[in-house]
């Protein structure tokens, strides 16, 4: 597979206190990489690094087989930043927004209707993106990071506070991009869009990753897959988990069955979150 | 270099969608216009006074009324040149009596009649009694004036204001510029250029280029109203009013950068404005100024204006203002750049 992302013991450090800690990954071409963490975990602060706005104080960064320190313009020309902030010039429309960062890329021929409707906003030229909606500027900064056909996407807590329907509309240009041969790097502490939209994910906590994988060898090496019976005991719902890996369950369910009455049972699987708190001890959403 | 227009343009775009920018540069400049030609055009030069000669009115009427500068209404009585004085018809009033037959000359003067007024109207009483007593001094008198002579053709004070017209007009660019570097921090917008393939250096050009383009394109907009702009005055005015401009492109680069909100803008950018426009008071008040007022960059600026616009002086007369205001224009541009540099990365 061909590396499209390789960070080498990358570190930046704010008043002498480390916010990202020699970490090393890479992602390969077309792959999602989720990148997760609590708040203050470091994620911005890599992804500052990744794009550009911050110099690594220590280590390495390549992009499309280039290093980041000697040819970053060229980098840039390349890729497409969905930030956090809704940086967008509110005075001016989302028309006028998107030809004046097409013109930063020297992309001459914008096709800005095939644009706007591609993350599902409606086409107006007149209407100033101060009046927008936070899933409109959400779905403006979705289409602004794509205005140059970005070999590379950024894309910085993209559904963070969105609206179901914005936030479904934001994961499916997310999921095309993929389709169409990008390759993303995806922070969020939501890891429920990282579990949907992530080939692999990331563990970050205090700067410092702790375990990358795919969600589903996460969940399978380290998560607890149980099964849970519920039946009428006496008159009252009792409930019980019984480990999916033990030998005895089926004799166990055998037992309950036999002696009282099973209302339900289902199979349930450890979330990332689980996992998270397992690696780090800490919550994704703190 | 397309992408440093793109800025540019973009800037111009931002700075008069901001609607409260836009009216306070405009209405600034149109109001300035509209003031300047409602003030008089011209300085009244001539001293009215009223005479009153109990006697001898004779030996001195003709003299007095071929004084330059002096505009005699004569009086019956001195009840009617009181009255004259106190019905401000003229500024003084001289009252020539021999009670006992002794002379005796009284200068009235009513209590609006400025200092000046009074002591003009003083040498003029000694001069006429010096005159009737048939002595006159035996001094020979002649006037030399150093520099331009003004008499006859004095600086009205909305010639010397325009000057301080033009400088609020830069100094409210401070808070355009500003508003916009200082935007462009706080909402990030300048980490979203900066993830483009434009450079550090690209993105403070286009910001000089900005800022140099409003400022003079409003400062000429303004001189033009104002009528400063004249065949000898055009290319001393342009070249001062580039370097203003890049001054106020430094001085913004800074307020900009420190500014963390539009509160904290204005305060910064109230600060700024007193400095940079206290030189202009020196022209409404000269004289009042204190030694440190030369050293603020834009005395280098204001004095030469003044004096080619309202003196006739030429470029070659400010040569070393020219040289002090380049230098001040750099190490403020580079102190500016290196703020926002520092602030941007």
């Amino acid at each position: 597979m061909e590396k499209v992302i390789s960070a080498e013991k990358i570190a930046y450090s704010y008043n002498k206190k480390l916010a990202v800690d020699h970490i090393s990954f890479h992602i390969d071409k077309c792959e999602i990489l989720g990148f997760l963490g609590p708040n203050g975990a470091g994620k911005t602060t890599t992804l500052k690094m990744l794009i550009g706005l911050l110099i690594p104080q220590d280590g390495k960064i390549s992009i499309l087989g280039m290093d980041t320190a000697k040819e970053l313009n060229k980098i840039q020309a390349q890729i497409g930043v969905c930030f956090e902030e809704k940086n967008l010039y509110e005075e001016m429309s989302a028309v006028e927004n998107l030809k004046f960062f097409a013109s930063l890329f020297g992309v001459k021929k914008l096709d800005v209707v095939a644009l706007l409707e591609k993350v599902n906003l409606p086409v107006d030229k007149r209407q100033k993106v101060a009046s927008f909606s936070k899933g409109m500027k959400q779905r403006l900064m979705m289409a602004r990071s794509l205005v140059n056909q970005p070999k590379v996407l950024f894309l910085d807590e993209p559904t963070d506070g969105l609206d179901p329907v914005s936030a479904r509309a934001v994961r499916d240009v997310i999921l095309k991009e993929k389709e169409k041969g990008a390759t993303i790097f995806l922070t969020t502490h939501d890891m429920l869009e990282a579990d949907k939209l992530s080939d692999r994910v990331a563990f970050i906590n205090e700067g410092k990753i702790s375990v990358i994988d795919t969600p589903e060898n996460l969940k399978h090496e380290h998560g607890k897959r149980i099964l849970k019976v519920r039946y009428r005991l006496d008159g009252e719902v009792k409930e019980e988990e019984l480990s999916l890996e033990d030998k005895d369950m089926s004799k166990r369910i055998d037992e309950i069955n036999s002696k009282h009455s099973i209302l339900d049972m289902h199979t349930e699987e450890a979330t990332l979150e689980d996992i998270f708190i397992k690696f780090t001890g800490r919550k994704l959403e703190g | 270099m397309n992408r440093v227009l793109s800025i540019v343009k973009k800037d111009v775009t931002q700075i008069f969608r901001n609607r409260f920018m836009a009216v306070i540069t405009f209405l600034a400049i149109f109001i300035y216009a509209i003031v300047f030609h409602v003030m008089p055009s011209k300085v009244e030069e001539t001293y009215s006074m009223g005479f009153y000669f109990e006697k001898g009115r004779e030996a001195v009427e003709e003299q007095i009324s071929e004084e330059e500068g002096v505009e005699a209404v004569w009086a019956d009585n001195e009840k009617e040149l009181k009255k004259l004085v106190e019905d401000e018809d003229v500024q003084a009033g001289l009252s020539f009596t021999l009670p006992e037959g002794k002379p005796k000359i009284v200068l009235y003067t009513s209590s609006q009649t400025p200092e000046e007024i009074r002591e003009a109207g003083d040498v003029i009483a000694r001069e006429a009694a010096y005159n009737l007593s048939g002595y006159p001094l035996n001094v020979a008198f002649d006037e030399v004036v150093i520099g331009p002579d003004l008499l006859g053709k004095q600086i009205p004070a909305r010639n010397k204001m325009r000057i301080l017209f033009v400088v609020v007009l830069l100094a409210v660019e401070f808070y355009a510029l500003g508003n916009l570097i200082s935007e462009e921090i706080r909402k990030k917008t300048a980490d979203a250029i900066l993830v483009t393939p434009v450079s550090i250096s690209e993105f403070m050009t286009a910001k000089v280029a900005t800022g140099i383009f409003l400022t003079f394109f409003e400062g000429l907009l303004a001189a033009f109203l104002l009528n400063i702009i004249s065949i000898n005055t055009v290319v001393p005015f342009i070249v001062f009013l580039l370097l203003g401009a890049l001054l106020v492109v430094a001085f913004s680069f800074v307020l900009g950068t420190i500014s963390r909100s539009f509160l904290g803008l204005t305060a910064y950018g109230t600060l700024f404005m007193v400095v940079f426009m206290g030189p202009a008071f020196t022209l409404i008040f000269p004289g009042g100024y204190s030694f440190w007022i030369k050293a603020v960059p834009s005395y280098y600026l204001i004095i030469p204006l003044d004096g080619i616009v309202n003196y006739g002086y030429a470029l070659s007369d400010y040569l070393s203002e020219i040289a002090y205001l380049a230098s001040f224009d750099l190490v403020m541009l580079l102190l500016g750049l290196y703020v926002l540099r520092r602030r941007l990365t």
